[in-house]
This record gives structure tokens, sequence and C-alpha cells, in this order.
């Protein structure tokens, strides 16, 4: 077993605890995976819908997020609707996988966080016939994940602050912010050079070769 | 197998090649997709009609002048998915 399967099926007794509805089952021939039902909870913690999904862990885990799966034929696989062919969920960008895997993501703190959100948005999809958010698809979404985090909708501006985020170091909290609006670096983009350089060199130059 | 041929075949045709129109009717398409998709998003009726309207003409009924409230179930989902921002590759 290697170390991703390992971290999965010690992590799972604590998604079981928040989640009881989902089991864990291990197979000596495949990964590890829990499979079972969400429920959703409204304001008032009362359940209002409920999704039948499969977690399966990757060779990755828990540098990237395991594949889930909705397993009672209700979603389409269709990537309009953020499911792929094979019908593992899509729930973010790459680059917010990447932010949110470097935080050392959990089996519970990834349902809870993740899986749960984007149950809910499906079920508004169901309800509604839109999601409530969403990104485009492709190059546009990773854009829109990229000007979010660096509060700009311009492409050479992110690039510019991208490559001063890859090739320097941190800013001392007390200077100006590198992206020169004048503000005080704390007050400005700290928490977006925090999270983007927590994410490694390596998957921070994947990002620069990109959106270049 | 026919219909993965099938479907390569729809990719790489360019079915508006002999349409003489073919940047206006791409910018009317497009116009009535943003349309479309206000109109989903649009909670009074009446306004919401209006968008249908300008596309598909008058046979589309005019919605009351009245805000639509979320179901229970759609305003407990729009509670639990304020975090979600699904994406996929194209």
């Amino acid at each position: 077993m290697n170390n991703a399967y390992i971290s999965f099926t010690a992590e799972a007794n604590e998604a079981i605890g928040e989640f009881p509805e989902l089991q864990l089952c291990v197979r000596e021939d495949s990964h590890p995976y829990l499979v079972g039902d969400i429920s959703l909870y409204d304001e008032n913690n009362v359940v209002y819908d409920k999704y039948s999904i499969r977690i399966e862990c990757t060779t990755e885990y828990p540098a990237s997020f395991p594949y889930v799966f909705e397993t009672a034929q209700r979603l389409p696989h269709n990537i309009d609707w953020h499911v792929y062919g094979d019908g593992h969920f899509c729930i973010c960008t790459p680059v917010e996988e990447f932010i949110h895997c470097s935080k050392r993501i959990t089996l519970k703190g990834f349902i809870k966080e993740h899986v749960t959100p984007y149950l809910h948005n499906q079920s508004f999809r169901e309800k509604e016939g839109y999601f409530l958010n969403e990104r485009s698809h492709g190059s546009e979404g990773i854009l829109e994940s990229i000007y979010d985090l660096l509060n700009t909708n311009n492409a050479n501006e992110a690039y510019k602050l991208l490559k001063f985020i890859y090739n320097n170091n941190t800013p001392s909290r007390t200077s100006m912010c590198f992206c020169n609006s004048g503000k005080k670096y704390r007050y400005c983009h700290r928490k977006a050079y925090q999270a983007l350089k927590t994410i490694g060199q390596e998957r921070l130059l994947l990002i620069l070769n990109y959106i270049k | 197998m026919l219909k993965s041929v099938d479907t390569k075949l729809l990719l790489t045709d360019d079915l508006l090649e002999n349409y003489a129109n073919k940047d206006k009717f791409l910018e009317a398409l497009d116009k009535f997709i943003t349309d479309a998709d206000a109109a989903i998003h649009e909670s009074n009726q009446k306004e919401a009609s209006k968008l249908w309207r300008k596309h598909l003409g008058d046979r589309f009924p005019l919605g009351d002048n009245k805000d639509e409230k979320r179901t229970y179930g759609a305003a407990a989902a729009a509670a639990g998915a304020i975090t979600s921002y699904p994406f996929a590759h194209e």
C-alpha cells in the first residue's frame, strides 16, 4: 500500500465520524474508497437533500484531491454540469486545487469544505436551472480563478504579479505592495502571495507558463 | 464506433462554410445566449420574459411583474453552495 492509500485509510475514520452515512472499502486489488450518502442540511440543520457518492483515493493524495463520483445516476456526465465523462466531479480549477492541497487537506476537511458545497450547488442547479456560482470551462475558468486570487482582471498584470511571487521571497509586512497600488503589502496582496507561494515553485512555474 | 466517427466529422466540419451571413448569425446567436442566461437568472417574471421576447418575439408570453421567490430547497441549497465554484476542462 503506498503513502497515499495509507493517508486516505488513516483519515477515513475521522471523515466517517463527521459523515456517518459513508463507509470505507479497502480491497487488495484496488485503491481505497469511501462510499455512501452525503446529506445536505439547511440552516436549521434539517436534511433537505441527499446524494449517493463514492470518493476514491488517487495515487497523488493528499497532493491532489480524491476523485468523487455520484453513484445514483442523478447527475449527467456532462462538463456543463461540472461532471467529466468518467463521472468524476470537477470541484474547482487546478490552481485552486493546488492551493487547497498545499494546506494539507484531510478527508473530513475535503468533504466538508469542497464536496458538500459542490453538492449544494448541484442541488441548486437541479432546482433553479443554473449554478449559483461556477467557473467558465477551460482556460477562461482557470484565468478567472487567478484573477480572483490576485484581484485583477488583466492577464498581463496577473502574469507580472505571479512572476514577482515566483522570483521573490516574502516581502516585509511593512513594505509597499509589489503590485504598485500604493498600499502596504499587508493590506494588499499578502494573502495572495502566501496562498500562491505555498503551492511550491514547481506548480507556480506551471501556472506562470500557462498564462504567459 | 460509428457514433465516434460521426462526432469527429461534426467537430471538424464548418457548418456555416457557405453561409453568406455567418458573422451576423454568430453575433445574433451570441446575443441570444447572453440574454437567455440573464433571463434564467432574472427573478422578476416580466423582466425575464422581455429578454426572451427580444429573440423569440411576441409569441413568448409576457410575464407578471412579480418576483419569484426561491423554493425552500433552492434557498437551502444557495446557502450551502456559497463557496462552490465548479469548473471543467474542455
